[in-house]
């Protein structure tokens, strides 16, 4: 599903280079429920960036569904984001101007689909994580949990394979973290999503089939 | 897509209050400007009102003679010899008319006195025009030839002179001489100055004929042809017997220069005086585009300055529709069409203003008689201004925006 080869990253300022990611292969397989740990600035969000296409390798090849696409440019990149991938995010980045139902359905705005026919996909994502009567609700109306599980049905509404998640539980506490996983799971177990989340919470990543480790841009195994 | 397009559109001008006032300031003051100034040339390029024909005449308005020695000349008003040997023998022009320039005259009633502008016309004059009469009739060919006592004053002028009742029949005495009037027409803007006057009487209702002697001063000629295409054989018939005219004192005068302009080439003579070089409508037309983007440009810099910081406090939003598969072209559309609304909005009131002072500065007498009106061509150049401001300010920062870096944008460092 996902094969990261020989993946080098590294950032270039004025007076100093950082070496993000050095010499990073991982494979991941469809249906997985991968989590990636590691301390700060080891290259998590880095490689998380890469496999979401938000972010392209100096060195090393990039293969989503056996399609090479580190070279892709933006054009031809922002179709396989619209279609295979939903992001989740720590903050939610939700749009406070939308309501939730406007929220959940925007990546089913690039595509080419009724409006009817967004509105039911949007409502039956928010079914799934059991927001239906929130769906006229504005985001800074609703609980963090509640919040992040909008983020989560916008991620699903366009019925993604692969599902990335930043830290999804970072800014909740324990109980609407524990509800958080228990819906990435059942997406896991019921949708068959392969789930990619990076996460802080040992906890929360012993959840996962598969931990990936990173330290100073490197796997650690 | 359209729908929340707007509706984030609308959620966005609410959401910074000074910004959007500011926005809106400046688009419906600058399209209340550029209506203003572009009802005006409108309006004197393509009179309503009298003048309404103005496609179809030209009016010869300036004549100047250059002496022998080159070294003197005079710039003045054709007089009605020259006109009468020159445009009276013209055949391409279907109509052809001398009248004399306004003078001011003073009547009294009750002892008061009553200030106008008086016009001798022939009675082809009230062909061409094409004025409204509220009541009456303009003078007949007969009647201006054998000079009867007769008068077709303005709506204004019956006022002052009759209050309420119907002028016809009645007689005002001005500068001494009394004329009876026969019609009464609308008033006229000063700004049609081929047709504006208060009071027009017949051209030999003088107690002199010395004019017809004179060939230069006092008085205007318009010939008119029956299509707008005949324009260009008028000008060369009148320029063939311009040619052949001899001024009566040929020895001391013997260059003759004028010529016969339409009338947007009236105007731009108003700034080129040499009767020597065609009137410059070109140069006149580039400087007022040039005028008028020039004036537009400014506040269109500085909506894309708010509209760059507008845009950047939606860095996150920026990154979630790219993240989730909005090309740069998706960006730059949502942008543009929310640059559009905003410009709109700021369109229709500055449109509200523009009618508003249209009305005020007519109620007010500034320009004399003058009521502005909005056209096609008017809306028309109202609806350009718009789109380029909405067009102009929006794209450059729409295309900064798209082009963000998606992780930056999510992080909100810009």
């Amino acid at each position: 599903m996902i094969r990261i080869e020989r993946v080098k990253k590294s950032y270039r300022t004025d007076t100093i280079q950082t070496t993000a990611l050095n010499d990073v292969s991982v494979h991941i397989k469809s249906g997985e429920f991968v989590s990636i740990m590691g301390p700060s600035g080891c290259g998590k969000s880095t490689l998380m960036n890469m496999i979401g296409l938000l972010d392209k390798p100096c060195e090393g090849k990039i293969y989503i569904d056996a399609q090479r696409i580190e070279s892709y440019n933006d054009k031809s990149i922002a179709p396989i984001r619209n279609e295979k991938i939903g992001f989740i995010f720590q903050s939610f980045h939700l749009i406070n101007d939308l309501s939730v139902l406007d929220n959940v359905e925007l990546p089913l705005l690039y595509r080419k689909i009724s409006a009817k026919e967004r509105r039911r996909l949007a409502l039956e994502a928010l079914d799934k994580v059991s927001l239906n009567a929130r769906a006229k609700h504005f985001p800074n109306q609703l609980s963090g949990g509640q919040q992040q599980r909008v983020a989560i049905a916008r991620a699903i509404v366009g019925n993604p394979k692969i599902l990335l998640a930043d830290e999804p539980t970072g800014n909740l506490d324990s109980a609407m973290g524990n509800e958080i996983m228990t819906i990435l799971d059942d997406l896991n177990k019921k949708e068959k999503t392969t789930i990619v989340m990076v996460t802080h919470d040992d906890e929360k990543a012993q959840l996962t089939e598969r931990i990936i480790r990173l330290f100073d841009g490197q796997l650690v195994n | 897509m359209l729908r929340v397009y707007i509706l984030l559109a609308l959620k966005v001008l609410q959401r910074r209050k000074f910004y959007t006032f500011i926005s809106l300031f400046c688009i419906s003051v600058t399209l209340m400007v550029i209506l203003l100034v572009s009802s005006l040339i409108e309006n004197i390029t393509h009179p309503p009102g009298p003048e309404r024909n103005s496609e179809r005449f030209l009016a010869i308005e300036k004549m100047s003679i250059i002496a022998a020695n080159g070294r003197s000349n005079q710039r003045t008003q054709p007089g009605y010899q020259f006109l009468n040997a020159v445009i009276k023998p013209m055949e391409t022009p279907e109509l052809t008319s001398i009248f004399s320039t306004r003078s001011q005259v003073a009547g009294f009633r009750n002892g008061k006195r009553i200030k106008s502008q008086l016009k001798r016309t022939d009675s082809q004059y009230w062909k061409i025009l094409q004025f409204d009469f509220i009541e009456g009739r303009p003078f007949s060919e007969l009647e201006a030839k054998q000079g009867q006592h007769l008068a077709v004053i303005s709506e204004d002028t019956a006022r002052q002179y009759f209050d309420e009742t119907s002028a016809l029949g009645k007689s005002i005495i001005v500068s001494g001489e009394s004329y009876q009037v026969i019609g009464v027409v609308a008033n006229v803007s000063v700004l049609h100055w081929n047709a504006s006057a208060d009071i027009w009487v017949p051209l030999f209702a003088n107690a002199s004929t010395a004019f017809t002697q004179q060939a230069m001063g006092g008085f205007m000629g318009l010939i008119m042809g029956k299509t707008p295409e005949q324009i260009p054989a008028m000008k060369s018939e009148f320029n063939k017997r311009l040619a052949a005219y001899k001024h009566p004192d040929p020895k001391r005068w013997p260059v003759v220069i004028a010529s016969a302009n339409s009338k947007f080439e009236q105007i731009a003579r108003l700034f080129n005086k040499d009767l020597n070089v065609p009137p410059k409508t070109k140069e006149l037309t580039i400087w007022i585009i040039v005028t008028m983007v020039l004036f537009m440009l400014l506040p269109t810099i500085n909506l894309v300055n708010l509209n760059i910081s507008r845009i950047l406090e939606r860095a996150s939003e920026i990154g979630v529709r790219k993240s989730f598969g909005a090309r740069s072209s998706h960006l730059i559309s949502q942008f543009m069409l929310e640059n559009i609304i905003l410009t709109c909005i700021g369109g229709v009131i500055g449109f509200m203003l523009a009618l508003l002072s249209m009305y005020f500065i007519s109620v007010s007498g500034v320009v004399p008689f003058h009521s502005f009106e909005i056209n096609f061509r008017v809306f028309a150049a109202a609806v350009s201004v718009i789109l380029f401001f909405g067009i102009l300010s929006g794209v450059y920062p729409a295309w900064k925006m798209s082009r963000m870096n998606p992780i930056n944008a999510l992080k909100g460092v810009i």
